[in-house]
């Protein structure tokens, strides 16, 4: 184990996070850029337990999946005490990029981007794994343009009845209602939601929906998209963490985003649909006529690149827009006690 | 005169010299931590005057004499709506009256005289003369413009003189520089007497125009702008972007390496969900349906059912 620590060549620092430490670095043998996660050890009761659990997730679920927008998880070593994750190196994430206020997002940009992220979900979920945690922080992007879904330590297989999940997932902007209102058997429908939140976050460029409690986002959510009742969504009462909100008219997305086209509207409603079961699935949602139709979306080498980035020399990368990812584990949300 | 202090802790610039003071409508000087705790609701009334006063109407003051700063601004506003010009009069002397009556209104409005009726004044001309006031505001904006581009011009022109300055000096120095390095050459190389090499070349070196003042040369016209406005050279949008292909959805094949499995919605009229309990209302409302459970079992069944025929162990 210890020759393969040897392999990699560190080059620079790239961020830190609660449970990580991370480093961009080469591959001696095939000379390619990777990025290095240190796993902290911790303290001793931490120590006790084992490896670290957001590491072994990550490791359990990525080291069998293969795909464009997957963030891939080419090697894990260890050394003493440590373990070491390697993966692509990426350039920069979704987050940095839309708060790059330089940049103007086309419709194709937007199109581009939500094909992505649906077809690296579609294939999650058809390997039944439930990502529970993406925001556009999650969503990496590299210099040519594509997008991989990355951080699966709150991930978990899903389609197994009589096994709860917590419903303390998710990042709170991007937490859908029945996690809020404490489901215990939920399904793929959460990290619809989650998509639907980024789409309308790469029409805004602000967080849609910016709860500063997890009761203040149920209402953000209720004053937007109207309260739900039995009709519109059969059950919801029985919910364990159920609170009964005043009736709150839907503000029609129209008025909330302007400038987008009905069909993409249309997308948007389906996915941020208060009843989980009537959110379209991966597969259901990228056959809606706004994917195929006009605009085509961006191709990889048009879609924009954030000024930290363009601004350095190819081999001399800031690695600013890095930097951030990985350090997100400490950020309110994130639980994982399950 | 005394010393400018706050109405509310008394505390003047010279115990505190960081002090900030601001006024509001009424010219009562506070200082920036009173107006914070007197003023945390956003509005309030004036501890000397009782006059009630917003927060965001605070201004900073500039002058010593806080009533000075009062006809500043009161001035200002007033400005914004009287600002006609001579050329909307007919003759001087109606002219000179005018002037005279925005005198009156700010000198009533600072010293707080017939307010009411002043505003009434106001209010009636606002009305009587909206068409102008909007015309004349209009204009002023152009104006404004204008000279904004008028500006940038100059700074372009005087840019581009400095460049041709430089560029001159630079050029001269390379010629005394190639001028000395061919002496040292002819020096080095040539057998005819030193003496003479030397003399022509300081004769060739004094040839060489010092820095002549030239009549400098007219900047190349620049158009700057479209005739909308928008800036050359300063386009935010990409002009021609390459299109890529359409989207097409192809549906994701799965690697079961086993016999074919059914689809979710067939599962239900094949006979699969005959003998698996129903979804609670709560799993319903959370999402979770029993048909995936069931789909993800069935597949766990058929996948990897062919390994042996592959060759794979």
């Amino acid at each position: 184990m210890d020759s393969k620590s040897k392999k990699y060549e560190i080059i620079e620092f790239l961020g830190e996070g609660q449970f990580a430490t991370v480093y961009k670095a080469k591959d001696l043998v095939t000379n390619n850029i990777v990025a290095v996660k240190k796993i902290k050890v911790g303290t001793v009761e931490d120590a006790k337990d084992g490896v670290n659990r957001t590491a072994l997730r990550e490791i359990k679920l990525l080291i069998e999946l293969d795909h464009e927008n997957i963030i891939a998880l080419f090697d894990v070593f260890g050394h003493l005490s440590n373990i070491s994750l390697v993966y692509d190196f990426m350039d920069t994430d979704l987050e940095v990029i839309i708060k790059d206020s330089s940049i103007v997002f086309t419709q194709s940009h937007i199109k581009a981007y939500t094909i992505m992220t649906l077809k690296g979900l579609e294939y999650l979920h058809m390997n039944w794994i439930l990502h529970r945690d993406l925001k556009p922080n999650n969503l990496l992007v590299n210099k040519k343009g594509i997008l991989k879904i990355a951080d699966f330590g709150l991930a978990k297989r899903f389609g197994t009845p009589d096994r709860l999940h917590t419903h303390r997932v998710v990042t709170r902007f991007y937490r859908a209602p029945e996690l809020l209102f404490g489901a215990r058997a939920y399904g793929p429908a959460v990290d619809i939601w989650a998509v639907g939140c980024i789409v309308a976050e790469l029409l805004l460029r602000v967080p849609f929906l910016p709860g500063e409690s997890d009761l203040d986002q149920l209402t953000k959510i209720f004053t937007t998209l109207g309260s739900p009742n039995e009709e519109t969504w059969p059950g919801v009462a029985k919910l364990s963490d159920y609170v009964v909100f005043k009736k709150f008219p839907a503000i029609p997305l129209r008025e909330i985003f302007t400038a987008a086209p009905n069909e993409l509207l249309d997308v948007i409603g389906g996915m941020l649909n208060v009843n989980p079961l009537m959110r379209p699935t991966c597969s259901e949602a990228l056959q809606m006529p706004y994917f195929s139709n006009r605009p085509p979306p961006s191709l990889g080498s048009q879609l924009p690149i954030p000024s930290c980035i363009r601004e350095s020399n190819p081999e001399d990368q800031d690695a600013k827009g890095q930097k951030r990812k990985f350090t997100d584990y400490s950020e309110g949300g994130n639980y994982n006690f399950d | 005169m005394e010393e400018l202090a706050c109405v509310r802790c008394m505390s003047s610039k010279f115990r505190n010299p960081n002090l900030v003071f601001s006024f509001n409508v009424c010219g009562h000087t506070m200082c920036a931590n009173c107006i914070e705790v007197a003023f945390m609701k956003g509005s309030g009334p004036c501890p000397k005057c009782l006059i009630p006063l917003r927060r965001n109407g605070f201004k900073l003051q500039q002058f010593e004499d806080a009533s000075v700063d009062v006809e500043v601004e009161t001035r200002k506003r007033i400005l914004q709506d009287y600002n006609k010009t001579e050329d909307d009069f007919e003759s001087l002397d109606e002219y000179n009256e005018y002037l005279v009556e925005i005198e009156d209104i700010i000198y009533n409005l600072v010293r707080n005289i017939n307010v009411t009726e002043t505003r009434e004044r106001i209010d009636q001309y606002k009305r009587e003369n909206k068409e102008i006031i909007m015309r004349n505001r209009m204009k002023l904006k152009r104006e404004e413009q204008a000279l904004d581009e008028l500006i940038e011009e100059e700074k372009m022109h005087s840019q581009y003189k400095r460049d041709e300055v430089l560029r001159d000096e630079a050029e001269q120095r390379n010629k005394k520089l190639r001028v000395d390095s061919e002496l040292i050459d002819s020096l080095a190389r040539s057998n005819s007497d030193a003496r003479d090499i030397v003399n022509t070349y300081t004769h060739k070196k004094e040839e060489i125009p010092v820095s002549k003042p030239k009549a400098l040369s007219k900047p190349p016209i620049n158009f700057t702008k479209f005739s909308t406005g928008v800036k050359f050279n300063q386009s935010s949008m990409p002009i021609s972007i390459k299109e890529g292909p359409l989207f097409k959805y192809e549906p994701i094949s799965h690697q079961l390496n086993g016999p074919a499995c059914p689809e979710i919605t067939q599962l239900e009229s094949l006979g699969y969900m005959k003998y698996i309990r129903r979804e609670s209302s709560q799993e319903l409302a959370g999402g979770f349906l029993i048909k995936t459970s069931c789909l993800h079992y069935v597949q766990e069944c058929v996948s990897a059912l062919y390994e042996r025929k592959t060759g794979k162990v």
